[in-house]
């Protein structure tokens, strides 16, 4: 229960256009995902406030996004180096709510490791989903900084810090190009 | 055995950062190696932070492929995670079995990181791509600091920052977020010809409709 915090509403916006590329001019679309989260309990409650992953399930055309971090797993040999900051955070009071909104890109596009070759980006239309599974970390406790963590070191004392909670959501994304 | 900008990514943006790390040195070229990248070619005519590592890293023994991607690409990280390159500002991949290292970066989202007093400083998109670069050197030459290689390219990253007058980051701190910081911009360098206004400050992919 994250110490009693709850996604009260996901609502998809229409769609938005970014400005204009400055290499030729290509407009992408976006969408603008609110989720509202409430506290109904005594004590302010901290929560995750950003972005931390996304899939998308085209099967079953069920968009993911996690303002939670994911769990520490083991590396793989080939994977990369980078800093991982601390989540941002919105603190809600009690008996308060709060709504957070990311932006999500009407067309994904995603890196990938192809051996010999430059990374390969792949890019996949998630304007037909169906669905919207939101997950958010919360908790009583505020998060901290963690200065000299590497992305393990900070995943692993996040699995320490708070619970996570989801819920989903039908939509219909604007499908206009 | 150099420098590659990947054209599967925006080689354009790429080559605009490279070309800010050196300074504007017009000795800096650019011909097409294959289908997917194209080849930097550079014999430093000035010198300075930018220009050593950049040179270095086109006489690398090592071969080093630069993707600069938009806000909102989603990246590997390596524990079976897809990640938005945006909250990281970039990633550096190990060679892989044909020896490629790969740099990914985000070219137009602003971020920040700490000086040692603890203040937001900001990260403009060519140091983002120094300090990516600087693990990838260091990859390339058997001089990766494996027990913390952040503190390694934080410490190369700050010698471009001051060639450029940039405030210096802590390199016991890795953290940072997304946000303009102090909002400070890698002065303009003669010649440079930026392809817009993207950067720290420049435009966020949203929104008009
Ligand atoms: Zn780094």
């Amino acid at each position: 229960m994250a110490g009693g915090i709850s996604i009260s509403n996901i609502e998809l916006s229409g769609r938005r256009r970014g400005l204009p590329s400055p290499m030729d001019g290509h407009r992408d679309i976006w969408f603008d995902v609110t989720i509202t989260v409430a506290n109904p309990g005594t004590v302010p409650l901290h929560v995750i406030s950003e972005l931390r992953s996304m899939s998308y399930d085209a099967a079953q055309r069920v968009l993911t996004l996690r303002l939670a971090e994911a769990k520490p797993g083991p590396l793989h040999e080939n994977g990369p180096i980078f800093s991982l900051p601390t989540p941002a955070t919105v603190t809600v009071k009690p008996h308060g709510e709060a709504k957070i909104t990311v932006k999500i890109p009407g067309i994904l596009k995603e890196l990938s490791q192809v051996p010999g070759r430059p990374l390969a980006l792949a890019h996949t239309d998630i304007r037909d989903m169906q669905t919207i599974r939101c997950e958010i970390g919360a908790s009583e406790k505020p998060m901290g900084r963690f200065e000299r963590a590497d992305a393990r070191a900070v995943r692993t004392r996040l699995a320490k810090w708070g619970n996570t909670i989801s819920r989903e959501t039908p939509v219909k994304p604007d499908t206009r190009d | 055995m150099t420098l590659f900008l990947s054209k599967l990514a925006n080689d354009g943006a790429a080559l605009v950062d490279v070309f800010t790390i050196t300074r504007c040195d017009s000795a800096l070229g650019v011909t097409a190696a294959t289908s997917q990248v194209d080849r930097i070619t550079y014999a430093k005519t000035s010198s300075g932070a930018g220009q050593d590592r950049i040179e270095a890293l086109v006489q690398s023994a090592g071969n080093v492929v630069i993707s600069a991607v938009p806000n909102g690409t989603n990246i590997p990280d390596g524990a079976g995670n897809m990640i938005p390159i945006n909250l990281v500002g970039g990633a550096t991949y190990p060679a892989d079995a044909n020896g490629l290292i790969q740099v990914a970066y985000c070219f137009d989202n602003p971020m920040f990181g700490f000086d040692t007093a603890g203040n937001q400083i900001s990260l403009p998109r060519s140091v983002i791509l120094l300090h990516e670069l600087s693990h990838a050197f260091h990859r390339a030459n058997g001089s990766f600091d494996a027990a913390d290689p952040e503190f390694q390219a934080i410490t190369d990253e700050n010698r471009y920052r001051a060639q450029v007058g940039l405030p210096l980051r802590d390199p016991n701190n890795h953290n940072g977020g997304q946000g303009p910081g102090d909002g400070l911009q890698i002065p303009t360098c003669t010649g440079m010809v930026p392809p817009g206004g993207t950067g720290p400050t420049g435009p966020s992919p949203c929104c008009s409709c």
